[in-house]
């Protein structure tokens, strides 16, 4: 099952370079227009890709491209009126999907007269919205219970932290597994403090972490009785910024937890007033030590950081943090989080360094929806395990598909994936089983997997080829 | 360094060489003249190294840029020691170093052979003799390279092998490096097949047609006879080579464009429109020449000189007549034409002509600029595109480095050998060009077994250089390169 798509991307920045790595990974052909020579320079040696230098509203860039009859057309270049304009293109040129980046906001809300049908764009990506979802997404799931279905709800994944009355604090995942017979689940993913394990038999449940428990759907009562988790506190939030990303965020957040949302700009933060109901609106410099203490930062279980300005993100995430967890008489210090947006990626692992615990990057984010979506197809459903780096994938495997060869342990390339990938069930015989080293997967069957987004090429080698 | 992955693909070479010996078996079959044995041999040698490292290696695909540059380096000369086993066991070259001399030669698509009496030879070790031209030709690396897994470093080992003008003509036209490749190696063989069919039809052996095929289309010029193509002596068998050297000369990616019916991509190409109206005009001086100077009838001028012009200037190297008997002019003209050589991108080596195209251009707009519109801003156009500026930088420094390499060469050469300084650069030219005759001592007439070892051995790397196009071979020399 050789895949021979042909896909067309328009600029070779962030996103593009970004997707293109990846799916020419996975064998597909990849044709890029960029007008930048510099950027293809950089990317030739590198990609194995066609680059093509020229202005993607050019004609003939389209037809040296020999656009007629590609399956995707990837529209990411700096300009939303040349994504969108690209699509009506790609569609006269009988490109099957058209995928475009839109940055602005203001096309398609209530009331529009244009839709992205009427483009024929069949996937808007919105990135600042994308920021949005993912804070909330994420926030909803880190303080409470969170439940994802698959296979047409026969299985799930139910998302809990430790508490301390859990029972299986400090256990290894293999004894875990020993321990309870009643019946199968499978910790699919561990969200501790910043990071993201996909554990293996070894790695141990420590309080506070959040894990992700594939289970049969049920079973879910006894496995909450089991994971003992108890009632929830509404929880206090600080978003610090309230332009396009802030203020959508506390939009999407405001009936869930207690928001409060700090603003600079005078004006802005009486507009704010007016939209946000359920949020306290405040104004004043959120770089300042004294207004954050003011503003009650001390009592916050998280603070994002969603200014306009890369620096003053993670500066502020990172001063936010250290006052929050210094306080005397700490109650909850070490359990608050911070979140800091950041635009340029090279300062992704800074902003990490200097301990915001979570970093968000439209660019990345960006990348992984449409590849999710690209991969996804092959793939039966896929679904991102929000809060932490890793999507949930159903996939049937190929017949000789590498993970059909030998047990799980011993599939090729699997060393090398351990902590990047889990098989977490296996639909056999009618019957879905949570899967462990030795479970054999045979062609046909539908398989569970839990994957970092950066490794969806991988898995896609490994079971559907 | 990772030599674990060095080790996957060197098992991978050792595959493919072994399984290319399976013609030669054949014919040896069919002819019995008792070099089976010896063929087999040599078979089963490198598919029994090579398969047991391709397997366990096989988890380590990752090839740096690094890892990619030994390969393209050192890959050429394993493979070519590998080859000398059946000339060794059957004997009919006694040392190694002239086997290895004469595999060298083949797979760089040289053509100097240190045979004397080439047809006292087994038709099986002739036929694999001339066979590595047909492996050399379009690079045994890119053919590797589909047998690699995907994502094995291919792109990188596929960009080892390239000098400035390549990076114009190895312009991507397949948006996956593995379909260019594909496409490539099948345009090869096509034209090896249509010469060998058009060769049979003039009433050659299937056996003959073959290796004339494969050592024309690769611009090689190994020929199983001692009188080259000249052995022949038909003007229809002349005709045939004449223009399957012209064409094998050719940017093989035209070829592409022409099976899509993209003409104006052919039409526009600049280098393309240089190599005709060279040759054209080379050909024409030459045949002029020796019919005014009444060395031939005018028909058989232009035959004759036509032939030895576009042998030359494609590197293939064949002959039908000794040239060193003609004119000094027209002599003299055949020596230039061994500076210019062919397209980029074809089955030629030699400087090639984007450069010649590239500095020419680069020097009237310079010489415009300082001296009558100090304004101009220096712009180099080729297949209506403009040229980045290192790009010209680096085909001068080419060009340079050529010419130096080859006063150099023969330096080295006249203080090995006892030869006069004509015949030692001259020897350094072929080898450097991967054109195979030259002048004086190494004339048509003549062969390399004369030479001393440490001549020959300098020689063969010569080869590999001009085959490699100097800069992957001289990459290697960097201190830098060897530290991590």
């Amino acid at each position: 099952m050789k895949t021979n798509q042909e896909i067309l991307i328009l600029g070779l920045g962030g996103v593009g370079r970004y997707l293109a790595m990846q799916l020419a990974e996975t064998g597909r052909a990849i044709t890029v227009i960029e007008s930048n020579p510099d950027a293809i320079r950089r990317a030739e040696g590198e990609l194995d890709a066609r680059l093509i230098q020229g202005d993607a509203m050019n004609n003939s860039c389209w037809l040296e491209a020999r656009a007629r009859g590609k399956d995707y057309l990837i529209a990411v270049s700096d300009d939303d009126a040349v994504n969108i304009l690209a699509a009506l293109l790609a569609d006269r040129f009988g490109i099957k999907r058209k995928i475009a980046r839109v940055r602005s906001r203001g096309l398609w809300t209530d009331g529009a007269v244009i839709t992205p049908e009427d483009l024929k764009i069949d996937l808007v990506i919105q990135p600042e919205e994308l920021v949005a979802q993912e804070v909330a997404r994420l926030l909803k799931m880190h303080w409470s219970n969170s439940v994802i279905e698959l296979a047409g709800g026969a299985m799930q994944v139910v998302g809990t932290r430790i508490g301390e009355a859990s029972a299986l604090l400090d256990l290894e995942v293999k004894e875990i597994a020993g321990t309870l017979e009643e019946f199968d689940f499978r910790i699919v993913a561990i969200a501790r403090d910043t990071n993201t394990l996909l554990p293996g038999g070894d790695d141990v449940v420590r309080l506070n972490d959040y894990l992700y428990c594939l289970v049969r759907a049920e079973d879910v009562p006894s496995l909450m009785l089991v994971l003992g988790s108890g009632a929830k506190r509404r929880r206090r939030v600080m978003v610090i910024g309230g332009g396009h990303v802030g203020s959508r965020i506390a939009e999407l957040l405001q009936d869930t937890f207690q928001l409060k949302l700090l603003e600079l700009d005078g004006s802005r933060a009486e507009q704010l007033g007016q939209e946000l109901e359920n949020v306290e609106i405040l104004h004043g410099d959120g770089s300042d030590p004294d207004t954050l203490l003011t503003a009650g930062l001390l009592s916050m279980d998280t603070v994002i950081t969603a200014t306009g300005d890369n620096e003053a993100n993670i500066l502020t995430s990172a001063l936010a943090k250290q006052m929050i967890r210094n306080q005397p008489g700490d109650r909850h210090g070490s359990e608050a989080k911070t979140i800091a947006l950041v635009k340029r990626e090279q300062y992704l692992t800074l902003a990490a360094a200097m301990g915001a615990d979570i970093v968000l990057n439209r660019k990345v984010l960006a990348g992984d929806r449409i590849l999710a979506y690209i991969l996804g197809e092959r793939m039966l459903s896929a679904a991102r395990l929000y809060g932490v780096d890793a999507e949930v994938v159903e996939l049937v495997a190929a017949p000789r598909s590498p993970i059909t060869r030998s047990s799980l342990a011993t599939v090729p390339g699997s060393r090398e994936l351990r902590g990047k990938m889990i098989i977490g069930g296996v639909f056999h015989d009618g019957q879905w089983r949570a899967a462990v080293g030795e479970t054999r997967v045979e062609a046909g069957d539908r398989v569970i997997a839990v994957c970092r987004p950066e490794c969806l090429p991988d898995l896609e080698r490994l079971v559907l080829r | 360094m990772s030599y674990r992955s060095i080790a996957y693909v060197s098992g991978t070479l050792l595959l493919v060489t072994g399984g290319a010996l399976i013609l030669p078996v054949i014919c040896s079959l069919w002819y019995g003249e008792g070099d089976l044995f010896a063929l087999v041999v040599s078979m089963f040698v490198p598919i029994a190294v090579g398969l047991p490292l391709r397997m366990l290696f096989r988890a380590d695909k990752n090839l740096g840029t690094r890892e990619s540059f030994l390969i393209a380096v050192f890959g050429w000369v394993a493979i070519s020691a590998v080859s000398t086993m059946p000339f060794l066991i059957h004997g009919s070259i006694g040392s190694f170093t002239d086997a290895f001399f004469e595999m060298m030669s083949g797979y760089t698509t040289t053509g100097a052979t240190i045979l004397t009496d080439i047809e006292a030879l087994p038709h099986g070790l002739l036929l694999w003799r001339s066979e590595t031209h047909l492996l050399g030709g379009m690079g045994f690396l890119t053919l590797t390279i589909l047998f690699l897994p995907h994502g094995v470093g291919g792109l990188r080992m596929f960009r080892a092998e390239s000098s400035p003008g390549q990076v114009i003509t190895k312009e991507r036209f397949t948006a996956r490096n593995r379909d260019a490749i594909w496409y490539l190696w099948a345009i090869y063989l096509v034209l090896n097949l249509a010469q060998i069919g058009l060769l049979m039809l003039g009433g050659m052996s299937l056996f003959d047609a073959a290796c004339h095929a494969f050592g024309t289309v690769s611009t090689s010029g190994y020929s199983p006879y001692n009188a080259s193509v000249g052995h022949f002596q038909s003007a229809y068998v002349d005709w045939v080579v004449i223009l399957f050297m012209f064409l094998g000369g050719v940017t093989f990616m035209l070829f592409f464009f022409l099976v899509q019916r993209e003409w104006k991509v052919v039409w526009r190409n600049t280098e393309l429109r240089w190599y005709v109206s060279l040759t054209v005009a080379f050909c024409l001086g030459v045949s002029l020449l020796l019919w005014l100077q009444e060395t031939y009838e005018p028909l058989d001028a232009l035959r004759y000189g036509t032939f030895q012009v576009v042998s030359l200037l494609t590197t293939t190297g064949f002959t039908t007549a000794d040239y060193e008997l003609w004119p000094q002019a027209a002599q003299m003209m055949l020596f230039l034409v061994c500076f210019i050589g062919a397209c980029a991108g074809s089955t030629t080596s030699g400087i090639k002509i984007i450069h010649y195209v590239l500095i020419w251009k680069f020097g009237v707009a310079a010489i415009k600029k300082i001296f009558f519109q100090p304004l101009a801003v220096l712009s180099v156009r080729v297949n209506g595109r403009r040229v980045n500026e290192l790009i010209l930088y680096l085909a001068v420094f080419y060009f340079i480095v050529n010419i130096f390499l080859v006063l150099l060469g023969g330096v080295v050469l006249t203080l090995l050998d006892e030869l006069d300084y004509l015949s030692a650069m001259s020897a350094v030219i072929s080898a450097l060009m991967n054109i195979g005759p030259g002048f004086g001592a190494i004339g048509p007439s003549e062969n390399f077994a004369f030479l001393s070892d440490a001549s020959k051995w300098f020689l063969a790397w010569n080869m590999l250089v001009g085959r490699l196009e100097m800069f992957s071979a001289l990459v290697v020399f960097y201190p830098s390169f060897w530290r991590s």
